[in-house]
């Protein structure tokens, strides 16, 4: 017998551990991360969950079972080290993320056409010379323009005029135009003569100093827009504190207002129509207090508190603690002892599962009449209340005005407060409670109008139709309706709703979560344990000492409307108020404007630069994105994208090159989550686990293994990545806020001044601020034991720059010890079960006048002012009529043609695009697939393993099915996360054909393989050969030490190529009406057999 | 003889199917990529879907123990069964015996592999698997520990495949109607 050679796979040392924070999807649980010594080198050996972080609460031997709490915050580091937290298996798997193959390591620069797929090394002087004063592609010829030409303030001084003087005049007088061309008295004549006037005083001004005024601005006749500036846009898709507040501030201190982030691609239909009913984007139900929960459109280990925190909710249900009720067209991933309900309803059609519950709530006297009865704050807090509701304002319910409220002035009481009824007419501050159910006339000045009370006007949409009816729509059950509405009962109101995407993303998504929020109004859960929260504060860690905010640092004076339109209203632009003044139509604009989207939207960025609305673009920088693939039909952005007419300038900030990043002219490695990453400090997402202030702080776990690309003036080393990138654009630009004691000290450092000359310096300050407040708010304490700061020292690779915050870092340290800030649950409610937190508004709206007074861009019709079923439907209507909605899309994509609607959904395991590397996850679900409920498929003929093609309105795919109950009849659900072409290597996508020939012909014309220089990436090569091993067993030794194809990167398909698009805007990806999120939900198709098998790769079908 | 030893307690209505075990056991173990010292079987029926971690049912009677032709597995006192990584060969055989294919050969280290519930962190640590999970579906002791006692005692626990006489310890709750 040969006893065969036995390979230990042990690390050399057991090593550092770093407290910190995870990036695996947008949630921010803490991580523990330990790194080891293999083979001479630092190796990220095992990630798992910190116990001080409210999300991934503390286990011990002791305490397995209900993981509901984190480690008091006070626990000595040393003894929390003997404790630790759950995390789920992305947040572990990041270790497959740090070491990705297809990493970039240096910088690259396009050698060939767009898309060609070409790039080529160049030096990082290189990359910032040619970005600031432009580049030439050598092996095409074309010219790129350099952000220079763009950076109007940096023109100004160059030619000697104090650069702010001149913008913050020049806007003063446009502010002047615009008041001449709101005012209904003046002219045509007038407006252009003021026009004319500008135009004449400041080419003379400029010309004084050799510029001209289309030096500085983008259209001289139209002043509105902006200065060139704005031409550079500035896209983020997944950002994470402190990353996004440091390129914001970049961007303002370039003078641009396209600070754009990816938010119709996340969840911008919730966010939107939150914001219209509660003032605020973000609210969702206290888990840990709930005793009911209506889960609705919220994926399972989706949303936050993400996989790991959603554990909490899954225990609390299986110990019998809560109830869920889960609305969803897919099943919940476990019945926990049935106390999680799966409620199968139909995509698109949340509002109207809201309105049958709401209709018996209202039926069965299922609300909180006294608090709803609360005419004003002030009579809601003395009561004892958050806040009130407006369920008793009136709303004038005919004529020109009508949706508007009633104000005390219309009927003679000299203010413009809202009137309720309350015996009489009066206005809402005059009285404590007023009649909620009010339906009647009123004599105001301008004749007798018919006014209803905002929950009056909600009670009649909710009876305009039977409980049998509003379930006929969704297809949810009405037993199931009168079942919930009981458990609301017994629980109120310590219940309420999880709402997400699946509810959000849809073209009336704005309208369903509002309907469905009305439920969480009427039982009176606001602000309150188990009820509707917001997010929790955090430190003050922009401005306590050293001065970092996004603005107010001596930034360029800017102004004008964003290239995506959000928040701004067409009927204020100055190309309405010309049109009008011509007398001519307004309408249609040549694109939607969002003024009630908090966010920003990817389909209006690309549709702007496309028709150059309302300006063209110049440049685009675009960070960690992938809206080709991201987006609903997504694929269409590659006209924008490969046309350098349209987009002359396109850099990418990343660490592979996809799907989009694939057209881009340079390339900028950025580092990942685990090195400097989106390093620094943010707040976590409703309800942030409940408590009154948290916070994660991220530092590196492990130096950058991207290019050392120098030292700064301070001796700290710099690593090419977005960081550095933007620090040394915005110094060669000389642009304000950087460089020599460009951060002011504020506070007890009032006067002083501090260098910012590389990534280290402005984070450090950024935990220095967040520590020396926390010590304020005594949490961190006046003093910081030894063994504190030791264990940071000794463990942290941040440690060794603690010389830019001498005097804090011992505070520092104990936060960073912890990763982060956080309050504990105990001590986030009052005796009465209200939260600490201030309220984060004074009103909550049954009723929005601002919504009601918004318009269509498309027919200038009015929105409908509050929560309704609508259908799901094109922006505008494909005919004639006048709407403020559009052709609803069943009218198109009848069902007789179209009998399914494909939904993408989420899960624990792939929550987006960015998946391809977790290969323990991989190894389990290495595909995805297209999971068909069986009665569909015995309709149909398909079985499990059987290849269909799945044919929607804007082409096929082709796509294995697997045949389960697990999805509702008339739906097929692709999990999302797979389906990738480009990722570093190029995989031409076989599984999909499209209809619009132009976009099809540009996925046809994609390279194939791979074609970077080999030393431009892959930082695993350098790994100790076990690991390599260990990581990447079933691959091709190519891909981890090449950059080979590996299949399990580019697996599956995704949805998204084939998704919905809005034909009566030009067939772009089809958006949400008032908030511009992308439409996901509501892909209309139909099943054809393609007499294919496919072998599942796994024996069970795991999603 | 069934003194205070190890058991595993696996509550199937918590399991979620997160996968958290699964990661935390392939980075704790250093498990190649495509091999499973832990996994989690998934079944969809009507209306419901149940996740069924599994591992090493750490047993009494151990088939893979007699299996082994060179005393390479072998049964601590504390229950445990475990390999001598110096001593294996590789050659299978326990792969073959083991009833609930818990065992795999390691193609990085060249010998018999499986789960160890976590031998070189218990007592003073958890095993991985046990403390990654968000839903403490997977919980671990001494048979005389309250964290097991309590569950043991309160839900309707069973083992799988008790017909082998293999004396499995690892032990499942809420494992009803899942066929």
């Amino acid at each position: 017998l040969v006893k065969p050679r036995y390979t230990e796979v042990k690390p050399d040392s057991v090593g550092r551990i770093v407290h910190s924070a995870c990036l695996g999807c947008n949630v921010r649980c803490g991580i523990r991360v330990n790194v080891v010594q293999r083979g001479g080198m630092e190796v990220v050996e095992r990630i798992s969950g910190n116990p001080y972080h409210v999300y991934n609460r503390y286990v011990s031997k002791e305490k397995q079972s209900r993981r509901y709490e984190p480690l008091p915050y006070n626990t000595p580091i040393t003894e929390g080290l003997k404790y630790s937290g759950t995390l789920c298996a992305r947040g572990e798997d990041g270790i497959h993320y740090l070491y990705d193959p297809y990493r970039i390591i240096v910088p690259l620069k396009r050698a060939g056409p767009r898309g060609s797929g070409k790039f080529k090394p160049i030096t990082w002087e290189q990359l910032i010379n040619e970005v600031v004063n432009g580049g030439v592609i050598e092996e095409t010829g074309e010219r790129l323009p350099g952000l220079k030409e763009l950076f109007a303030y940096g023109i100004l001084s160059e030619a000697g005029f104090d650069a702010n003087a001149v913008l913050s005049e020049m806007k003063k007088d446009v502010d002047a135009i615009m008041e001449i061309a709101k005012d209904d008295t003046k002219s045509y004549g007038e407006l252009t003569e003021a026009i004319n006037n500008f135009k004449a005083k400041w080419s003379a001004k400029l010309g004084e100093k050799g510029l001209k005024l289309e030096d500085i601005l983008i259209d001289p006749d139209r002043p509105d827009l902006g200065t060139k500036a704005n031409q550079l846009v500035y896209m983020r898709g997944r950002g994470q504190g402190h990353a996004d507040y440091f390129y914001q501030r970049w961007t303002y201190a370039f003078g641009s207002v396209n600070w754009l982030r990816h938010t119709s691609s996340c969840q911008l239909g919730y966010y939107a129509g939150n914001k219209i009913w509660s003032g605020y984007h973000d609210v969702q139900a206290d888990p840990i207090g709930a005793k009911l929960l209506l889960m609705v459109g919220a994926q399972m280990g989706r949303l936050h508190p993400g996989a790991t925190g959603q554990g909490l909710i899954v225990e609390r249900a299986a110990e019998g603690e809560l109830k869920v009720y889960y609305v969803n067209p897919t099943a919940p991933r476990t019945t926990a002892n049935g106390n999680i309900v799966w409620v199968p309803i139909r995509p698109g059609t949340d509002a109207a599962f809201a309105m049958a519950l709401l209709r018996v709530m209202f039926e069965r006297g299922y609300y909180d009449a006294e608090f709803l009865s609360y005419a004003n704050t002030d009579a809601a807090r003395k009561a004892g209340y958050p806040l009130n509701t407006n369920a008793s304002w009136l709303v004038i319910w005919e004529g020109d005005r009508k949706g508007e409220f009633l104000k005390g002035e219309d009927i003679g009481l000299g203010s413009d407060n809202p009137v309720v009824y309350a015996g009489s007419f009066v206005t809402n501050d005059s009285v404590e409670k007023a009649e909620i159910f009010f339906d009647g006339y009123v004599e105001t000045k301008e004749g007798k109008r018919r006014v209803k009370s905002a929950l009056q006007i909600l009670k009649e949409e909710c009876f305009s139709r039977s409980v049998e009816e509003w379930c006929e729509i969704c297809g949810v059950d009405v037993a199931v309706i009168y079942e919930i509405a009981e458990e609301i009962r017994k629980a109120m109101p310590n219940c309420g709703t999880i709402v997400h995407r699946g509810a959000g993303m849809h073209t009336n998504g704005e309208y369903n979560v509002w309907a469905l929020r009305c439920i969480d109004m009427l039982i009176g859960n606001i602000h309150r344990k188990g009820g509707l929260m917001t997010r929790a504060s955090h430190t003050n860690y922009n401005k306590e000492l050293y001065y970092v905010d996004k603005s107010k640092f001596g930034e360029p004076v800017r102004w004008g409307p964003p290239i995506d339109r959000h928040k701004v209203a067409y009927e204020d632009s100055l190309e309405y108020w010309m049109k009008k003044k011509r007398g001519e139509n307004p309408y249609p604009a040549k694109r939607p404007w969002y003024p009630l989207t908090p966010e920003e939207s990817y389909t209006e960025m690309f549709a702007g630069i496309a028709e150059e609305y309302p300006y063209p673009i110049k440049a685009l920088i675009m960070y960690y994105a992938n809206p080709v693939l991201s987006a609903n039909f997504g694929v269409k952005f590659i006209e924008v994208l490969k046309d350098t007419s349209k987009l002359p300038l396109f850099i990418a900030i990343t660490t592979s090159i996809n799907e989009t990043f694939l057209y881009a002219d340079y390339i900028v490695p950025d580092t990942m989550y685990l090195e400097t990453g989106t390093m620094g400090i943010n707040y976590l997402y409703a309800t942030s686990a409940s408590v009154t202030l948290a916070e994660y702080w991220r530092s590196p776990a492990v130096m950058p293994m991207t290019q050392l690309v120098g030292t700064c003036p301070n001796g700290h080393p710099k690593y090419a990545s977005m960081w550095e990138f933007l620090i040394d654009i915005a110094l060669k630009l000389k642009m304000p806020g950087y460089g020599k004691g460009a951060v002011k000290g504020v506070g007890a450092y009032d006067g002083q001044k501090f260098d910012l000359y590389c990534a280290w310096e402005y984070i450090m300050y950024v935990f220095a601020n967040a520590a020396m407040d926390a010590k304020k708010r005594g949490l961190i304490p006046e003093t910081v034991s030894d063994e504190e700061v030791d264990f940071v020292e000794k463990n942290y690779p941040i440690a060794r720059f603690k010389d830019i915050v001498p005097n804090e870092w011992r505070y520092v340290a104990y936060g960073l010890a912890r990763g982060g800030v956080f309050t504990r649950y105990e001590d986030s409610f009052d005796e009465r079960g209200y939260s600490k937190r201030k309220p984060w508004t004074d009103t909550v709206y049954f009723w929005s006048e601002k919504l009601a007074k918004a318009r269509n861009s498309v027919t200038g019709e009015k929105f409908y002012g509050g929560p309704k079923y609508l259908p799901p439907a094109t922006y505008a209507p494909l005919g004639t009529e006048r709407r403020f909605y559009g052709t609803p899309l069943r009218e198109i994509y009848p069902e007789s043609q179209y009998p399914f609607l494909v939904v993408p959904p989420g899960s624990p395991l792939f929550t987006k695009h960015r998946s391809m590397f977790y290969y323990w996850l991989k190894q389990v679900m290495p595909e995805n697939f297209a999971v068909i409920n069986p009665e569909d498929a015995e309709k149909l003929g398909i079985e499990s393993g059987d290849v269909i093609k799945i044919v929607t309105p804007t082409g096929e795919l082709e796509v294995v099915a697997a045949v389960e109950p697990t999805v509702v009849k008339g739906t097929i659900a692709i999990p999302v996360g797979m389906g990738r072409w480009a990722d570093s290597a190029v995989k031409k996508p076989a599984y999909f054909r499209l209809n619009d020939g132009s976009v099809a012909a540009l996925v046809s014309e994609l390279p194939d393989g791979a074609s970077l220089p080999s030393d431009a990436v892959n930082p695993v090569k350098q790994l100790d050969e076990t690991k390599k091993r260990i990581l990447f067993t079933k691959s091709d030794r190519r891909y981890y030490d090449d950059l080979g194809i590996d299949s399990w990167r580019f697996s599956g398909v995704t949805p998204n190529v084939v998704a919905c698009v809005d034909t009566s805007l030009d067939n772009w990806p089809l958006l949400s009406w008032i908030g511009a999120a992308q439409v996901y939900f509501f892909i209309p198709a139909k099943v054809e057999k393609t007499g294919k098998r496919k072998k599942f790769e796994m024996p069970n079908v795991w999603w | 003889e069934n003194g205070d030893r190890y058991v595993y307690v696996v509550d199937v209505s918590k399991c979620y199917g997160c996968l958290s075990c699964v990661a935390a056991c392939a980075a704790e173990n250093n498990v190649p990529v495509g091999y499973f010292r832990t996994w989690v079987e998934r079944y969809a029926m009507n209306g419901r879907v149940a996740f069924v971690p599994k591992i090493c049912n750490h047993c009494d009677n151990p088939s893979c123990v007699h299996a082994c032709p060179v005393n390479a597995t072998y049964k601590t006192e504390e229950g445990l069964v475990l390999i001598d990584d110096e001593i294996c060969i590789g050659c299978g055989a326990c792969i073959q015996a083991c009833p609930y294919g818990a065992r795999f050969r390691n193609p990085v280290k060249g010998t018999a592999d499986k789960c160890t519930l976590c031998n070189h962190r218990i007592p003073e640590r958890l095993p991985a698997c046990v403390e990654s999970c968000p839903t403490s579906a997977r919980v671990y002791g001494k048979m005389s520990d309250k964290a097991v006692k309590e569950i043991l005692s309160k839900k309707n626990a069973v083992v799988l495949k008790a017909y082998t006489g293999n004396e499995p310890h690892t032990y499942y709750v809420s494992l009803t109607g899942v066929e």
